[in-house]
């Protein structure tokens, strides 16, 4: 079997007959992990407590679950690790003035959220094999105690509570689900009990341990750091499962010592042979093990930054004992209990500090964390520019964008020089990338806000839009298309809010406003009609106000749209009318035009303006997806069909295809228009095509669709 | 509980790990062992044909020999030899490959077959249909092969997991049982092949599965060997990493919906083993006995029908300092065992 089928993944079980062994050997390691992540540390661990040799029969369906339980451990495990280390540069940079009260500090009281994160922290740094090693301690501690004869007292505990589990020495591998159900349920209901109960453990652990020994742990951590590949952990994980393995038989395994030697990078695979390792792979020693084997120290590993030199004060290690100290430790017998210990009191001492530090009578510390983090918190949500601090738009780029490979002045400049009719010929992608290009063009932004709602995407167009008018207010065109767009969210308010200040911005008609304002002061207390009837009342004035006799478009657009909220659709409809005489070529007034006309039930005439629209513009896909719509409500089925089929395939041809042919990103095609399209196959009795639509296969649907029609 | 035993013959090969043992059922003396080199992670097998030394009657102790063996590229995981020649067995390959050897022919394979697509764990030759043989693979499927057909004849979607071992019924001519890492074990009727009809969501043309006559959900963990009790029809063994042995009744079973069957009554429950059970066999000559290789490095006897006030432990074989992956009884002696495993040697004895 060759080498890449060893490292594969873990898809159908074992991938190689070392890894289907560790999982014999093994916990649910995928499991552990979740609920690592999850809970707290030694909650975690306390699962490895309870074991059951005899359970109930499986359910059939449990055995999938099972089976993914089982065989998700690889997936989980890449998932925990590609987990960021959350603390920013940002963040460090916020904190630099305090460093001695915060420069390290989570939020107090949580104990074992520190632990968690200096396994995270671990686990992130180039030493994957080290940081499962400890996450294991506590687990291994707790088989150890629970197969001896005297059982501290927690384990009766949870025997009282579960009668039916049976610990076992080594698990086994996949949890029965039902089991896993059991003691998630345990786990939820005793926590803070079996946390106390593990403290007091801690506690009579602690006690038995020099000041020294904890010192040997911060020097070999960073020593036993190796880049294992795919067997070196399997065979870690192996030899962590059997290290308390009392019977000499293991001790004098050839294959663990082999699994040793795969763990610690002293031999590894090459080709189809195991070779002893020449330097291949870096070694730093080998590692801390049951055997106590020697270690080399590397003194520049020294000055990697771990996390337990940045102790509060009050704890009582010993940190600067000398190195000599630790190598006369490197012959103790017994790493794994010291360095288990080591944690264990370290967790200890930064409980007791911090619970010391929050029941002083100062809480000064515990406020200005908590200060801190809401600062931190409230930072995350902005962004800093070179003109100051922004909040971060959530606006989500087509990854893949062809548009920003290419020389990027090309396609802008081309677009700018041509006429303003071509607009339209721009895709999305082209203004995605133009955005991309320079991501404080108001304009730009604008722009693909406005391709976006021409696209039915209405989320997009309203996060570009607010995108816009964040950075520049006075752009008016942004803020009517905002409010087009909320009205289209069916968000009253955001309508209201974005014409409020289209007509305060509105540098024309400065003067009749604030005439206007003066005339009808609106209090405060005002209620929401009263607030529309206002500013549709102010746009009215400034239209009547106009003497020149020429239409000002946009403000009888803004009126529109604010009649149109207010399900004033007669009044609506004659605004936009209004404005499409001044602008006869503006596809979007047609688009509005029918859209209102449809709104208060005149799908029928609708008709003929969502055509002109789509005559200025055919690849307006809001409009034909409005014509759709009307042909449903008018019972032409098979015409909305196409149409809307029509509209999605425009909208699919405006996504980034990856390379196996098709869209992995599903949010390319609007729900909104498979849902229409769905109730039409529906109407058409076309079960088949209906069920295409609930999978969203464009493909096929249009296959299907072609054949029959 | 052990009386005194006598040591047993052991013969070694070095840099090659066991992973299974057969006897023939031709030569009363000749044993197979596939093998693999470091211990089956990486490199070559080899497929070891040994033979114990013929010794007067009432010798106690056995001696063993070794009259050849067979190199292959990729790690042996078992071999069955042919019920029909008595020359002829095949071997269970690390790449997916089933190879037929005749121990007449030096050095190469007489045939080799390369359909599944994962280990093949186990191989297993039928004593009832005497041409036929099944594989069991990692890749989730049991097939079905004849001796001289270039394809193989049947291939069962077993599970959706990794199969561990397949095994002909000795009784019936066409049921077949099997067992999987998803921790069941089901028995196939293989005159009415048919797949389970698929669950709403599940495309059953992507992820086959054949219908199984009966499903027991036999473990939480994985199932790592069965067996079929030689004299009661319908009376199985299975073992795996929950460390216990199982005994199957599965005649009490009740029809469930769209003819699949979930059931099996464990009938027993052997506890004893330290880690993951790799290998069971029920002894040829008594009902009651079975034997199991562990991971615990020790190979067992157990009776499952003890008499009032005797364990059922009924031997423990020690010797072994690896793992013991293979266990098998002689199928004309009363009484001799063979256990093989990861340290390299073959021990035979008499318990």
């Amino acid at each position: 079997m060759a080498l890449p089928a060893l490292v594969a993944g873990a898809d159908c079980g074992p991938s190689n007959p070392l890894q289907g062994l560790t999982k014999r050997f093994d916990q649910d390691r995928g499991l552990q992990q979740d609920y690592f992540g999850a809970g707290s540390s030694f909650s975690s661990s306390s699962r490895q407590a309870f074991r059951t040799q005899e359970g109930g029969p499986l359910l059939p369906d449990q055995e999938a679950a099972q089976f993914f339980a089982s065989s998700s451990s690889q997936a989980s495990l890449s998932h925990f690790a590609s987990n960021p280390y959350d603390v920013s540069t940002l963040r460090a940079a916020l904190l630099a003035p305090q460093p001695g009260i915060t420069a390290q500090a989570p939020p107090p009281a949580v104990a074992a959220s520190w632990a968690a994160d200096f396994m995270q922290s671990a686990m992130t740094s180039p030493q994957p094999q080290i940081a499962r090693e400890e996450l294991q301690l506590p687990s291994a501690k707790q088989n150890i105690h629970i197969s001896g004869p005297a059982a501290p007292p927690f384990v009766s505990q949870w025997n009282t509570n579960v009668p039916t589990f049976r610990p076992v020495h080594t698990p086994g591998l996949a949890l029965q689900a039902a089991v896993m159900q059991q003691q998630q349920a345990l786990l939820q209901s005793n926590q803070i009990s079996w946390d106390e109960e593990f403290k007091l453990q801690e506690l009579a652990m602690a006690s038995q341990t020099t000041a020294v020994e904890p010192r040997s742990e911060v020097v070999s951590k960073p020593q036993s750091s190796f880049e294992g590949d795919e067997l070196a952990r399997t065979a870690g994980m192996l030899l962590e499962n059997i290290q308390h393995e009392q019977n000499p038989k293991f001790k004098n395994s050839q294959f663990v010592s082999l699994m040793q030697q795969l763990r610690d990078g002293a031999v590894v695979v090459e080709g189809n042979q195991m070779v002893e390792n020449t330097g291949g792979v870096r070694v730093n020693s080998s590692k801390v093990d049951v055997k106590g084997k020697g270690r080399a120290i590397e003194p520049i590993e020294l000055t990697q930054p771990l996390r337990v030199t940045s102790l509060p004060a009050g704890s009582s290690l010993n940190i600067a004992s000398p190195l000599t100290q630790v190598e006369q430790n490197q012959s103790t017998q017994q790493q794994e209990d010291e360095n288990d210990a080591y944690f264990r009191q370290v967790n200890e001492d930064y409980v007791n500090y911090w619970q010391n530090a929050n029941a002083g009578p100062v809480t000064q510390m515990a406020r200005m964390n908590t200060g801190w983090d809401k600062l931190q918190e409230d930072w995350d949500q902005f962004e800093a520019t070179s003109t100051g601090i922004r909040a971060i738009n959530p606006y989500q780029f087509q990854e893949g964008n062809p548009y920003l490979l290419g020389d990027p002045s090309t396609t802008r400049h081309h677009a700018m020089h041509a006429q303003e009719q071509l607009s339209f010929l721009e895709s999305v992608l082209e203004l995605e990338a133009a955005v991309q290009q320079d991501m404080n063009s108001a304009m730009a932004w604008f722009e693909l806000g406005v391709k976006q709602q021409e696209n039915e995407r209405e989320q997009k167009a309203l996060q570009a839009l607010q995108r816009a008018v964040d950075i520049d207010p006075s752009h008016l065109p942004s803020w009517l298309a905002l409010a087009i767009s909320h009205t289209n969210d069916n968000n009253r308010l955001g309508t209201y809010n974005a014409i409020r200040e289209w007509v305060d911005r509105n540098e024309d008609a400065k003067s009749v406003i604030a005439g206007y304002y003066a005339e009808n002061p609106l209090s405060p207390a005002a209620s929401m009609v009263e607030r529309f009837t206002h500013l549709i009342n102010c746009l009215i004035a400034m239209v009547r106000s106009d003497a020149s006799g020429e239409v000002d478009a946009d403000t009888q657009i803004a009126l529109a749209v604010l009649l149109n909220t207010n399900e004033d659709y007669e009044k609506a409809q004659d605004c936009f009318r209004t404005a499409l005489a001044v602008r006869p070529d503006d596809w979007l007034l047609y688009n509005r035009v029918g859209a209102t006309m449809a709104n208060s039930g005149h799908a029928e005439e609708a008709l003929q303006y969502y055509y002109r629209a789509l005559e200025l513009n055919p690849g307006y896909i809001r409009a034909r997806f409005n014509l759709g719509i009307s042909c449903i409500n008018l019972r032409r089925y098979e015409e909305a069909a196409q149409h809307i089929l029509d509209a999605l395939v425009l909208q699919d041809n405006d996504g980034i295809k990856d390379a196996k042919g098709f869209n992995d990103k599903r949010g390319v095609t609007s729900a909104a228009l498979w849902d229409s399209l769905k109730t039409t196959c529906l109407h058409l009795q076309r079960v088949d095509l209906a069920s295409l639509c609930d999978r969203q296969d464009l493909e096929a649907f249009r296959l299907n669709f072609q054949i029959s029609s | 509980m052990n009386g005194p035993h006598a040591p047993p013959a052991v013969i070694q090969t070095p840099g090659f790990a066991h992973y299974s043992l057969a006897w023939s059922p031709f030569h009363t003396t000749r044993i197979a062992v596939a093998s693999s080199a470091n211990f089956g992670l990486v490199g070559n097998g080899r497929l070891h044909l040994m033979s114990l030394n013929p010794l007067p009657a009432g010798v106690p102790v056995l001696g063993i020999d070794k009259f050849g063996s067979y190199e292959t590229q990729d790690g042996l995981y078992d071999v069955a030899w042919s019920e029909l020649h008595e020359n002829q067995l095949v071997t269970a390959s690390g790449d997916g490959s089933l190879r037929l050897w005749d121990v007449m022919v030096n050095d190469l394979p007489i045939n080799a077959w390369h359909e599944h697509t994962r280990e093949v764990y186990s191989v297993d030759w039928s004593n009832v249909k005497k041409d036929t043989f099944a594989s069991a693979s990692w890749d989730g499927t049991v097939k079905l092969w004849l001796p001289d057909r270039p394809r193989s004849i049947l291939t069962l979607h077993a599970h959706q997991a990794c199969v561990y071992q397949a095994l002909f019924s000795p009784h019936q001519p066409d049921v077949l049982a099997s067992c999987s890492s998803d921790g069941t074990l089901r028995i196939f009727d293989l005159r009415s092949p048919s797949y389970v009809s698929p669950a709403p969501g599940v495309n059953n043309f992507t992820t086959p599965l054949s219908s199984a006559a009966l499903t027991v959900p036999a473990s939480p963990g994985e199932l790592l060997t069965l067996d079929w009790n030689k004299y009661r029809p319908f009376l199985l063994a299975s073992a795996g990493v929950d460390k216990v042995i199982k005994i199957w009744d599965c005649r009490m079973v009740k029809m469930g919906p769209e003819g699949g069957t979930i059931g099996g009554l464990c009938e027993t429950s052997l506890l004893g083993h330290e880690y993951a059970v790799r290998k069971i066999q029920w002894c040829p000559h008594r009902a009651g006995l079975i034997a199991s290789a562990s991971y615990d490095m020790t190979c067992r006897v157990w009776d499952t029908t003890p008499a009032p006030g005797r364990n059922q432990l009924v031997y423990i074989h020690d010797p072994h300092t690896e793992f013991v992956v293979g266990c098998g009884w002689s199928l004309y002696e009363e009484g001799v065992l063979a256990s093989c495993g990861w340290d390299q040697r073959l021990n035979v004895f008499r318990i």
